[in-house]
């Protein structure tokens, strides 16, 4: 997948994340920020890489606030997060 | 046994903190919205959401539907191609005026299913019917499609659309609401009425539950938790009621066993419609029988 | 969960929506600023949750609710203005706080680039503040050991700016003059910018470089431009000075920083003040020079620009360099 530009999705509010999504030319950069860091900060980490791997993305930043989402949660906010990234604008 | 749908709970499909906790106030069905309480500039995430709830999360048997955008709006076929992916049991249409609406959708539906390599007719389809035009054409809305299990009315788009205001008797409703339910028992789907928005009036949601009941609907559209328990408890038949149905159930089953043509219970004749109506009243009891 | 929350935006020009909202900062102390873009408003049925405002990437006026504290009102006020910024190709917001918010903010991605006694500029941007040092670093000399510094706004460059520029080119190895970089200031950026290098041309140990964020622009010095005294006042010279002393002139080894006495404006004085105060602590001399004055009237821009619009170029031609009269002169009528 191409990223177009910079795109951001969800929110920081209980149970959710909030993904921003950052092309650029430095390889993947992976920043996560998390109430839960000790005891999920590795698997939410692996999770968001998995996708990223799926969509062929390994050139960008990828900032992400966890306020205890559920993997469900995450894998949707990071494949919006995308989805908005690679579209034109109009 | 036939699914209840005494209750069907809406979940804005935007928020992930109610989709991952709905399940535990237990409603016949769960209807993850995309439509008109997603703004717009979340349809997409909302869209998403939903697919991987779907996906991930066990609904515990709990029915799910999923209110799509319109195939006239910029997001429907989107909508469409990421949840039937995702595999809900029902897809419901918003404003559906005429059977064609439906064959649009499903043919959409089918040619995804095969695309996907998902069973042929495994996700099933349900209508809302929300104006005037659609009211008129429940009928052949009703039939339209094998997919269709069930019609719903909405309410608030339809009295705008025939020029009123809702009521506490909902004088304005009888006939939308007959009309529907007519449709969906000629052809032998369910019939869903719609939302209460007066969430703190119990007494008010009640005595329309109460109502819809008596009108023959299998259930109501819940935007509230705590309408869901109202609900199953109008719907909850009396004990006597229960028993009542068991014992013509067992009659009725001892009777065929003995190749017994004409049945009776105490004098009486316990034709079709009378086991049909005890079969319901298990149904919405819980208690299981042997078909 | 099944709250009726609303969320309501409310855009720079529509003055009575935003009444309720300024009713809601000023009970809980806080005053509202009438340079902002967005208003975001919380409510629940009529109540008013909480509020959260921005001028450009700047966040401004946050206020909760203080009876709904630990529901999270907060973290969904920033999230929605991150999310309207971004629709408006804003991705890098800052703000200007009291320390007591700083943890908060820090849990919803800022990061901490200064703290004062008081306050604490944040961003939420992990690499901004960075990138921007590089930058600077771009503009190093490494031969130079007396390196002086101006930081001007230049609205537009006049004699009375040149004056003080070629006294410090006579005085150091090298001269920065930092162009403060916000577009509030009637004459645009790019063209101050232009002027002042055409108009130190032939001053070869003269670098006009662009301030950038960090220096005397809305994310360190909010009230400058209304040039309004506020209690603010102090809090934002210590935020801006001890910036400018710590990063900035550490970068470019500047030694000296020079100031043009101030006998109009009085926060401009104050600031000179703060300056000698604060600077020093990082090994930078304070320089401050008697205005140039044209038949004892001090060369100012504003006088500059009052008789450009009144096109009374005659005067004009002495108290400005050659491209600052041609591009009066060319704007007459637009100014």
């Amino acid at each position: 997948m191409k990223l177009k530009k910079r795109a951001v999705a969800g929110t920081m509010e209980s149970s959710d994340i909030m993904v921003e999504v950052i092309p650029w030319d430095r390889g993947l950069e992976i920043n996560l920020q998390s109430d839960v860091m000790k005891q999920y900060g590795k698997h939410i980490e692996k999770l968001v890489s998995e996708i990223l791997e799926e969509n062929n993305i390994n050139n960008a930043c990828i900032n992400l606030n966890d306020k205890g989402a559920l993997d469900f949660t995450i894998a949707a906010r990071v494949k919006t997060a995308l989805y908005r990234a690679g579209k034109e604008d109009k | 046994m036939d699914r209840l749908r005494r209750t069907m709970l809406y979940v804005p499909g935007s928020k992930p903190g109610m989709i991952k906790d709905i399940y535990i106030y237990q409603p016949d069905a769960i209807m993850f919205d995309l439509e008109d309480s997603v703004s717009i500039t979340e349809k997409d995430s909302a869209r998403f959401l939903v697919s991987e709830a779907l996906k991930q999360v066990d609904y515990q048997g709990i029915e799910t539907v999923v209110r799509i955008n319109g195939l006239d709006t910029e997001f429907g076929l989107e909508d469409l191609k990421l949840i039937v992916q995702s595999k809900p049991d029902v897809i419901r249409l918003p404003k559906t005026e005429k059977a064609e609406d439906v064959w649009k959708v499903e043919k959409i539906i089918d040619k995804l299913e095969k695309e996907y390599g998902i069973e042929k007719g495994s996700i099933n389809m349900m209508a809302a019917i929300e104006s005037a035009m659609g009211v008129l054409n429940a009928a052949e809305i009703a039939k339209s499609s094998k997919r269709l299990i069930g019609i719903a009315l909405g309410a608030e788009d339809y009295v705008t659309n025939i020029k009123t205001k809702r009521s506490p008797e909902g004088t304005e409703l009888l006939f939308a609401r007959s009309q529907i339910l007519n449709a969906a028992r000629a052809y032998n789907i369910a019939a869903i009425d719609t939302v209460y928005s007066d969430v703190d009036n119990i007494k008010g949601f009640r005595r329309e539950v109460e109502h819809i009941k008596q009108l023959g609907f299998d259930g109501k559209s819940i935007i509230n938790p705590k309408q869901i328990e109202v609900v199953h408890d109008v719907y909850n038949p009396k004990v006597e009621e229960i028993e009542e149905a068991i014992e013509i159930w067992d009659t009725m089953k001892k009777a065929k066993e003995k190749g017994q043509g004409v049945i009776s219970l105490r004098g009486k004749m316990i034709d079709k419609p009378i086991i049909d109506r005890a079969k319901r009243i298990l149904d919405l009891a819980g208690v299981s029988y042997v078909e | 969960m099944f709250e009726n929350y609303t969320v309501e935006y409310i855009e720079k020009d529509q003055v009575k929506k935003r009444e309720k909202a300024e009713k809601f900062l000023n009970k809980l102390g806080l005053k509202y600023d009438e340079g902002v873009d967005i208003t975001i408003v919380l409510k629940n049925n009529d109540e008013i949750l909480g509020t959260i405002s921005a001028e450009d990437n700047l966040i401004k006026c946050m206020g909760i609710n203080q009876n709904h504290r630990n529901e999270g009102i907060l973290n969904k006020l920033v999230s929605e203005i991150i999310k309207f910024k971004y629709s408006q190709n804003i991705f890098e917001l800052s703000v200007i706080t009291g320390i007591c918010n700083k943890d908060k903010l820090k849990s919803l991605g800022f990061y901490e680039i200064y703290s004062t006694e008081n306050i604490v500029l944040m961003e939420n941007s992990k690499y901004k503040f960075q990138n921007y040092i590089k930058k600077i670093e771009e503009h190093k000399n490494k031969n130079n050991k007396n390196n002086a510094a101006v930081v001007m706004n230049l609205n537009p460059i006049t004699k009375g700016h040149l004056y003080l520029i070629e006294k410090a080119s006579k005085e150091n190895d090298f001269v920065y003059i930092f162009v403060v970089s916000e577009d509030k200031s009637e004459i645009p950026f790019e063209v101050r910018f232009e002027l002042a290098e055409k108009s130190t041309q032939h001053l070869k140990n003269v670098k006009i470089i662009e301030g950038g964020d960090y220096i005397i622009s809305s994310s360190t010095f909010p009230s400058y431009f209304t040039k309004t005294y506020n209690d603010w006042v102090e809090n934002y010279c210590d935020l801006d000075l001890n910036i400018f002393g710590k990063y900035i002139s550490k970068t470019l080894n500047i030694k000296k920083r020079y100031i043009g006495s101030e006998p109009y404006c009085s926060l401009t004085s104050y600031y000179n003040k703060k300056i000698h105060k604060i600077l020093p602590k990082y090994n930078v001399e304070i320089e401050e020079v008697e205005r140039l004055a044209n038949k004892d009237e001090v060369i100012s821009a504003s006088k500059v620009r009052k008789l450009a619009k009144e096109s009374k170029f005659d005067i004009l031609k002495e108290l400005v360099p050659v491209p600052t009269y041609r591009y009066l002169k060319s704007k007459r009528r637009t100014l």
